[in-house]
């Protein structure tokens, strides 16, 4: 007979997440990608850190300065503990994955755009050299022109805040990598 | 969250960490994991390729079929130690990502794991590996694991708590220093 997740009282040795990093370009189905971070940083007490991929166009870097405003934004009003992370360096996959390792993310979200995977090759493409060079899970979220927009829904259960203590939410002001 | 999470395995080394991480996360959503798993196809004999005795066509499927059912009993098993509800899909076709792509679709789920050798995305295309095409395909997010999963400590990531006014000038002078930094 297996043992459903209901009938048994469930181990309390799971690991949630406890930092993710959301990478936003400025393509609109990044809005795709913060919306499903947002939402599991919700359902695991994460805090969510956003940084700035490679800008697109002559207009990249304010579209991205935006997005990024607007990413934290609706982390906040979720009620996420959300901070800006400022590479050092221009934002290349192998700049974005170091930020993750050293940020200590278990996690990194990033939209990919619709397009087959030699358009992908072609375009120099942000996902594929992510998930070359990420020693962490890569999370690939499609536009969400694929699809319905996803609902952001509340948790049923309440998990215990992780382990490692989070400093409280001034002190995120500004955090350089 | 994700109340249905469609985990990939296959006979890789690798493919444990989509196990692992999939079955954290359905531990952590209470989902319903299922796992897929695609059967090899009989290879055909062709007059370039060297020969390769593969026996008969019955014996390969059935041998296909033992395997994958060891392989998805074996994830089943490490289901049922995380206390995650599991079913396991044993599925033959031309295509594996159309094969996993409507296996998330048939039964609604709403992520799908998958284990990367961490080659690079030339060597994903040339060896057939199905990220490339689960990437464009997936109407669903797709996680894509390696063998150093989560569990890094934090590493040297400095909070630095500012006042308001300094903070943004030291932000400011980060970013004109990243954009004058060459690529």
């Amino acid at each position: 007979m297996r043992i459903g997740p209901h009938e048994q009282e469930r181990p309390t040795a799971f690991e949630p997440l406890r930092r993710l990093l959301v990478v936003v370009d400025g393509r609109t189905g990044a809005r795709a990608a913060i919306g499903e971070a947002v939402t599991l940083a919700r359902a695991h007490r994460a805090a969510l850190w956003v940084a700035a991929g490679p800008p697109i166009g002559d207009d990249g870097p304010r579209v991205v300065a935006a997005m990024t405003r607007e990413a934290l934004r609706a982390a906040r009003q979720a009620g996420v503990l959300a901070v800006e992370a400022v590479c050092e360096t221009r934002p290349t996959a192998a700049s974005l994955c170091r930020t993750a390792a050293e940020a200590g993310c278990d996690l990194i979200v990033v939209a990919v755009a619709p397009g087959s995977a030699v358009g992908r090759l072609v375009q120099g493409s942000l996902v594929p050299r992510l998930i070359t060079a990420s020693t962490v899970p890569v999370l690939v979220v499609p536009d969400a022109v694929k699809g319905s927009p996803r609902r952001i829904r509340r948790p049923r259960r309440v998990w215990p805040v992780a382990a490692a203590p989070v400093p409280p939410a001034r002190a995120f002001q500004n955090v350089f990598v | 969250m994700y109340r249905r999470i469609l985990i990939v395995v296959d006979q890789r080394q690798v493919s444990r960490a989509a196990w692992q991480e999939g079955l954290r996360l359905a531990a952590a959503h209470e989902s319903e994991v299922t796992f897929f798993t695609a059967l090899p196809r009989f290879p055909l004999p062709s007059a370039e390729a060297p020969y390769y005795d593969a026996g008969s066509q019955r014996d390969f499927d059935q041998a296909a079929k033992c395997n994958a059912d060891r392989l998805l009993a074996a994830a089943r098993v490490a289901a049922d130690k995380a206390l995650v509800v599991s079913r396991g899909v044993a599925w033959t076709g031309e295509d594996d990502v159309a094969g996993i792509v409507d296996a998330a679709r048939r039964r609604r789920c709403e992520l799908i794991v998958v284990a990367s050798e961490g080659r690079n995305a030339v060597m994903r295309l040339l060896t057939g590996s199905v990220i490339p095409g689960l990437i464009t395909a997936s109407p669903i997010p797709v996680l894509v694991c390696k063998a150093a999963a989560r569990g890094q400590p934090a590493g040297r990531a400095t909070v630095v708590p500012l006042p308001p006014r300094a903070a943004r000038k030291r932000a400011a002078a980060a970013v004109a220093r990243a954009r004058r930094a060459p690529a």
